[in-house]
């Protein structure tokens, strides 16, 4: 869906269909955001990043452009690693900072720093899928990342954004709870 | 991981609420973050390892030592010779051995004092020189963020701008803001 369309259809729910109330640099803006938050949750758009790793410990950035917000395996060219907390391991090897060999397990410290055990001998590609930290949509000709499964999802949570920017409160808990359907999580609403 | 910057932020606070206080939008994001590093245990926080320290004393301070400024939240590990020390409660400490402070070797483990939780103390006491020191600790309020939290960050924010006391005051468009950021919060983690 391009994302024009998207105004089109955002706009009438919150029924200011010509966009009176917001230019549309705003309205890209919050569904950028928006439709990143979604992301994130449904784990639709996935990112495949490739680091060099040379030490136990790596901090992650934009790899290849692409940026992520969570990060679901690590792999080698050779073996999935598997994921440990990294505080247990170590417990269990109080030297993991300086252990030499073929990597086989992998952990985030905070957000972004990739813990790689052992730590291999030379440098090695780790290839990383994550959730994909989707690009901002800045005019009407750019396309909707999300797959069209998640489009209504997409609807009523910018829509919620966008009545609350309005201070339209009292429709927002319907957009809420079509939200909930839509994501099929029912505990979505506090 | 993308990072921007809190301006992000704080103009998207502008683009939902017309009229938003700049500088005091700023100390509330300043704020927020904060409390974030401390609900969500570091999470927001920019962990950062440190590099090597050239000698060992009893103690070491996150201020002066780690060299990571006053800036630090909280430590999460320390490693000296490549080895992970183990946090051990101070009172357990003293209850296992009324001569702890004094004893010297290779540290195993460190604690910290009672009084100042920036200053720790090695277990037991360092008896070599030169060696290498590793630290993660997590940075107060970074300079920048991951691009994702801007939307759940602004609410929030907006949220404590509509609930403080001034002509922008509107505790119900609040309470929704607090929701919904709470609810994204939870969607990005």
């Amino acid at each position: 869906m391009l994302a024009s369309e998207f105004r089109t259809l955002i706009l009438e729910r919150i029924r200011d269909p010509y966009g009176d109330s917001i230019t549309d640099a705003v309205l890209y803006s919050i569904l950028s955001h928006t439709q990143r938050v979604l992301n994130a949750k449904v784990e639709a758009v996935m990112a495949s990043l490739s680091y060099a790793v040379t030490a136990p410990v790596t901090t992650l950035g934009a790899a290849g452009g692409a940026g992520f917000i969570r990060i679901k395996g690590v792999s080698t060219s050779d073996r999935t690693l598997m994921r440990m907390d990294w505080r247990a391991l170590a417990r269990e090897d109080p030297f993991w900072l300086t252990r030499i060999g073929t990597p086989y397990i992998w952990d985030l410290v905070g957000h972004r720093l990739l813990v790689i055990y052992p730590t291999p001998l030379a440098s090695t590609s780790v290839t990383v899928e994550a959730v994909r930290d989707l690009d901002a949509v800045t005019a009407g000709t750019d396309t909707i990342a999300l797959p069209s499964a998640h489009v209504a999802a997409l609807l009523d949570l910018t829509e919620q954004v966008l009545l609350l920017r309005q201070r339209v409160l009292a429709p927002i808990k319907g957009a809420a709870e079509a939200l909930n359907r839509n994501l099929g999580q029912a505990a979505y609403q506090r | 991981m993308i990072l921007t910057t809190a301006t992000d932020v704080t103009t998207l606070v502008s683009q939902l609420a017309c009229a938003a206080d700049t500088a005091v939008i700023d100390d509330l994001l300043t704020d927020l973050r904060r409390q974030l590093c401390f609900r969500e245990d570091g999470w927001l926080g920019l962990y950062t390892a440190s590099g090597a320290l050239a000698t060992l004393s009893a103690t070491f301070n996150l201020d002066t030592d780690i060299g990571v400024g006053s800036t630090v939240f909280k430590l999460l590990s320390i490693a000296i010779n490549g080895r992970d020390l183990e946090y051990v409660d101070r009172a357990q400490l003293d209850s296992d051995s009324a001569t702890w402070r004094d004893e010297l070797g290779m540290p195993v483990a460190f604690t910290s004092d009672y009084e100042d939780d920036r200053t720790f103390r090695y277990v037991p006491q360092p008896d070599s020189g030169a060696t290498g020191l590793r630290a993660f600790v997590t940075n107060i309020v970074p300079s920048t963020l991951p691009r994702y939290l801007v939307l759940p960050l602004a609410l929030l924010v907006l949220a404590r701008e509509l609930s403080r006391s001034s002509r922008a005051y509107d505790a119900e468009t609040a309470t929704v803001a607090e929701t919904l950021g709470n609810n994204l919060l939870e969607m990005v983690r």
